[in-house]
């Protein structure tokens, strides 16, 4: 419900007109403290404290008075006497009050509960009122058995009172202290949690300040490792494949030659290198020749070797240089021309090879 | 102390409420003497007979006493705090009643703002000249009928709007409007005598 709804509630909330629910509800929200509401209310209830003013005065019974404050004396004189009602607000009640309270028996109607109080027997007053002139003194009502069975009753009441009273003090002494002490405990458990969440901070602090670079740096150091094995890894490729290649001439001519199908064809000199010679092995199922070649003329810069096979027309067959000592070996491992073959020839090629002899022959055989 | 009633007061001695709540007597007696015979009128009105009326304002009185502290200058005076109470327990009373099957009257037809709207003020409240009187009998004679009867539905028989409607077999809504002008109107016209 809106504040406005309110609103237009609050003069039949003063008059009493609501029914259970709204009168709820308007409750509620002034409970939750809307001043707005709270001030109109209090104009509207003013509207309403003025409206028996409307009535014909109808007077109350004369008595009424005086049985209100009998009550009243009533409900105050059992706690100066010491009643054990716990009612705090009546039963404990300030100095005054329990002073003036012997005092009202003249004022008071018969009847009254402070007049019952001195009926009791008389103790040992009682002999020296009898025994008192026709004429007492104004004081002698104060030796009357009824006066000391009064005052033994004030006395005995203030006694109880300031039993209770102590009683009370002492139990809300223990309360504060109980509280107190529960208190200082919490505030100990406080600062322990305090100090710990501290430290746990610190800890947290220097564990980045000290692990974290060194981890860096060790991340670091494995890239830099690994980077360095990628390069070894390389150059044993690289040395892996130069002894490759090294190697397999040999291997394969050693191969070739355990062939049963494998041919052997011998290479002589041309007038241009006339000292040169090699021999070809030729197999013929497989398509490969192996050329060895000895004394084979230097190679001018940025030429080459070119190994033919001539069946009608001359194919090239790869081209090579020389290895030291002027030796040459060269494996020819798919010749393009598998059947047919009649002749070898070396010539010499810029480097790269032609498709065609171009140069000088140096070597060449027949089958 | 003096027994006798006085008139009904538009006001209370605002020192009268935090003296009582110092356990003064003195001034206990004084708040009677200055509010009871406003109390009783309410009361007797709700409740319709005087002994009735004289219980309940006996318990007002030491309720007064007992919770004396629960009084919040703040929320209003004395006056509509004491009628505010006397009317709740009034009302209290007469639900009561009309559980327990006892009948209750209805004295609506006849009631004191009729008489006052008659413009016959009693003599206690001519020889009163309470201003106050003058003005609240004038601001109820001049509300419409209807305004100021469903206002004392609620009030003096602590029925609801709805309650009041179905009784006066009108609309709902007809009935909140009526107490809601009525009520402003009060307001207006009574305002001074709380400002």
């Amino acid at each position: 419900m809106a504040h406005e709804e309110f609103e237009q509630n609050l003069a039949l909330y003063a008059v009493g007109a609501l029914d259970p629910l709204e009168r709820q509800a308007l409750e509620t929200h002034l409970t939750e403290g809307c001043q707005m509401c709270w001030s109109a209310l209090k104009d509207y209830r003013e509207t309403t404290g003025l409206l028996p003013n409307g009535l014909p005065i109808t007077a109350p019974p004369p008595g009424l008075k005086g049985r209100i404050e009998t009550a009243v004396l009533a409900q105050v004189l059992p706690q100066s006497a010491g009643a054990t009602d716990s009612d705090a607000t009546l039963r404990t009640p300030d100095g005054d009050v329990t002073i003036r309270t012997p005092a009202p028996p003249v004022a008071v109607p018969a009847g009254d509960a402070t007049i019952r109080l001195p009926s009791q027997p008389a103790t040992r007053t009682a002999p020296q009122a009898k025994a008192a002139p026709v004429q007492p003194p104004w004081w002698a009502w104060t030796t009357t058995p009824a006066f000391a069975a009064a005052s033994a009753a004030l006395v005995l009441g203030i006694g109880a009172y300031a039993f209770l009273l102590n009683s009370k003090v002492a139990l809300e002494t223990a309360q504060r202290q109980q509280t107190e002490a529960a208190l200082q405990q919490q505030t100990v458990q406080a600062a322990t949690l305090r100090q710990e969440l501290a430290q746990s901070q610190q800890d947290l602090v220097e564990f980045k300040q000290r692990t974290l670079p060194a981890l860096q740096d060790a991340v670091a150091q494995r890239e830099m490792d690994i980077e360095r094995m990628r390069i070894q890894l390389a150059q044993k490729e690289q040395e892996l494949v130069g002894l490759y290649k090294t190697a397999s001439p040999k291997d394969e001519m050693l191969a070739m030659l355990q062939s049963a199908n494998v041919r052997v064809l011998s290479l002589a000199g041309t007038d241009a290198a006339k000292s040169a010679g090699g021999l070809v092995l030729y197999d013929a199922e497989r398509g490969k020749a192996f050329l060895y070649a000895f004394n084979m003329p230097a190679l001018p810069r940025g030429k080459v070797y070119q190994l033919w096979t001539i069946t009608t027309k001359p194919v090239s067959a790869g081209t090579f240089s020389a290895d030291t000592g002027r030796k040459c070996r060269h494996l020819a491992r798919s010749l393009q021309a598998k059947s047919g073959i009649t002749k070898f020839a070396v010539s010499v090629e810029p480097e790269g090879g032609k498709p065609q002899p171009t140069g000088a022959i140096y070597l060449h055989g027949s089958l | 102390m003096d027994l006798s009633p006085k008139p009904a007061a538009s006001g209370l001695d605002p020192d009268l409420l935090p003296r009582v709540a110092r356990g003064d007597r003195g001034a206990f007696g004084q708040l009677y003497e200055q509010s009871s015979t406003l109390l009783f009128s309410l009361a007797f009105r709700i409740l319709g007979d005087r002994d009735s009326a004289a219980d309940l304002l006996q318990d007002v009185y030491l309720e007064v006493w007992r919770k004396r502290v629960s009084y919040d200058a703040a929320r209003g005076s004395p006056m509509a705090w004491l009628v505010t109470m006397t009317r709740s327990r009034a009302i209290d009373r007469l639900r009561s009643r009309t559980a327990k099957g006892h009948g209750v009257t209805d004295p609506i037809d006849h009631s004191p703002a009729v008489q006052l709207a008659d413009g016959k003020p009693s003599p206690l409240e001519a020889s009163a000249g309470n201003e106050t009187r003058s003005l609240v009998g004038k601001a109820l004679t001049e509300l419409p009928e209807a305004q100021r009867k469903a206002i004392e539905l609620a009030f003096y028989q602590g029925l609801s709007h709805s309650e009041i409607a179905a009784k006066l077999n009108e609309p709902l809504g007809t009935v909140k409007t009526r107490i809601k002008l009525g009520m402003d109107k009060l307001r207006t016209v009574l305002r001074p005598c709380w400002e």
